[in-house]
């Protein structure tokens, strides 16, 4: 039975529409998305998400947990890029209780999630390949996320739910031969970058598929609020890392890879492009490592002083925010979680609006969700 | 076309990217958090991991003298083993296998 919608009515459709739904077991909605969309003949008149498949009640549990139980909570959000949330997160703990992270533990910060995007980015484009019928990037990307997954494994214990930063730093430090392994990794990187270019991005029907395919107008997705690539892709040339440099992103140098048309094939071609640039920070962070301890002292029962604090990172999908609200308790009065992937969801409605039907499951990976931080 | 054959033959003579799983495993990492093993001669039953555990697995019996983990509710986060103030939990680096029966992980020191 469908649900009651406003706006759409359930009786049979005239004059020849059709509603159908795509999902929630659709395996190209990446998750339990379910989608209503209303055609006539193959093009899509309207659509509506439909979410909380997915819904664990995240907000509500941090209110009774202590401070320090929901870091590894976090990680089960955007579970593709962990450190992320992790990090979100504890910023907005830190600057409550305005403890400094030493220097060393900022940068490990950011190599972490530097390489964090490149994995997130890696399952973005595979399977962006994969939702247009081609296999072979799909299991290429894979091959090479392998390798991340085992650096993930080797410095913070675990390949997906890291758990590997806390509150006032970080788990443990790197290990010696790290900087060796990283550079390894970076030449499967470039390889697979390439190979990508030529096997897909270079590819006739691929281009077909992609180009002018769900145009996203950058006025429009400033109202909508998207951020990330999504919203880089139509020439919005916004980064918090830039904008707002957080932690120490102010010392690389690094690009911020914008496009110009904003259709499915520019957001591919900025993933790939922010691919290269957080392999170049990642190199830089390595090279200024400086020495010194990584985790600041805290109280072993974290009382966080009462008042209220949003802090934002910019994750592999976009601005990742956290309103923290502490009443001077040990666990958080109220706790709410921007999540890009919800937001840029949202204009999810406007770009399929008059394309077609085999258009939609392009245009749907080309946002590059993870349901796990849609829903909560 | 060349440039295809230069492919093919690449893949022709490099070894496959996967591993034959059953038979052949590969050694965990110096620091993966595989599963929670408890050393019961150190606990001094503070309870400490008791209230730090996020997944509310671990029971702490101080008069019985007792430590218990579901196993099978766990998410191996390694908080227990940070904060254990006399080592007496500590990460094994292998997972822990399927099991037919759900018996959670319980150690009992010997009383004096």
């Amino acid at each position: 039975m469908l649900a009651e919608i406003p706006g759409i009515k359930h009786e049979p459709l005239e004059d020849g529409r059709l509603l159908i739904n795509i999902g929630p077991q659709h395996p190209s909605t990446h998750g339990v998305l379910q989608v209503l969309v209303e055609l006539e003949g193959e093009v899509i008149l309207s659509a509506q998400p439909e979410l909380g498949y997915l819904h664990r009640c995240f907000e509500k549990i941090a209110e009774k947990w202590t401070y320090p139980q929901i870091v590894p909570l976090t990680d089960r959000l955007d579970y593709i890029s962990a450190i992320f949330n992790e990090w979100a997160y504890c910023r907005a703990v830190e600057s409550l209780l305005e403890i400094e992270v030493p220097e060393r533990a900022e940068y490990l910060r950011v190599i972490m999630a530097e390489l964090n995007r490149i994995t997130s980015h890696l399952i973005g484009v595979g399977t962006f390949g994969l939702d247009l019928g081609a296999t072979t990037p799909f299991t290429w990307a894979l091959r090479v996320r392998e390798e991340f997954l085992n650096l993930f494994e080797l410095v913070t214990g675990a390949r997906q739910m890291n758990h590997y930063l806390r509150i006032g730093g970080v788990k443990q430090d790197l290990p010696e031969e790290f900087p060796a392994l990283v550079e390894k990794v970076f030449v499967l990187l470039d390889e697979f970058l390439e190979d990508y270019q030529t096997l897909l991005l270079d590819n006739p029907i691929f281009l077909v598929r992609t180009k002018s395919i769900g145009v996203l107008d950058p006025q429009v997705a400033l109202a909508y609020g998207a951020t990330g690539p999504f919203l880089r892709a139509s020439g919005v040339p916004l980064d918090l890392r830039v904008s707002e440099p957080y932690s120490v992103y102010d010392r690389f140098s690094f690009q911020v890879p914008t496009a110009s048309n904003g259709d499915c094939y520019d957001r591919t071609k900025v993933r790939l492009e922010e691919m290269r640039e957080s392999a170049s920070i990642v190199r830089q962070a390595l090279k200024q490592l400086p020495d010194g301890e990584i985790r600041a002292k805290t109280p072993k029962v974290l009382k966080v002083p009462a008042g209220e604090v949003y802090t934002a990172v910019e994750s592999a999908r976009g601005e990742m925010g956290v309103y923290l609200v502490s009443d001077g308790g040990t666990s958080p009065y109220r706790l709410k979680w921007r999540s890009p992937s919800f937001v840029n969801l949202s204009t999810l409605p406007v770009l399929v609006k008059g394309a077609k039907l085999a258009d939609f499951i392009a245009i749907l990976g080309s946002i590059d969700i993870i349901l796990g931080e849609v829903d909560r | 076309m060349l440039e295809m054959l230069g492919t093919v033959l690449r893949n022709l003579l490099s070894p496959p990217a996967t591993r034959l799983y059953p038979e052949q495993r590969r050694e965990p990492l110096a620091s993966t958090r595989g599963q929670i093993e408890s050393v019961i001669e150190n606990c001094i039953f503070c309870g400490h991991c008791q209230r730090v555990c996020p997944a509310n697995c671990i029971e702490v019996i101080r008069t019985e003298k007792t430590w218990s983990l579901d196993p099978y509710r766990c998410i191996v986060c390694g908080r227990c083993v940070e904060v254990c103030p006399t080592e007496a939990i500590v990460m094994n680096r292998h997972f822990r296998g399927p099991v037919r029966q759900r018996v959670p992980l319980t150690a009992q020191q010997d009383s004096d």
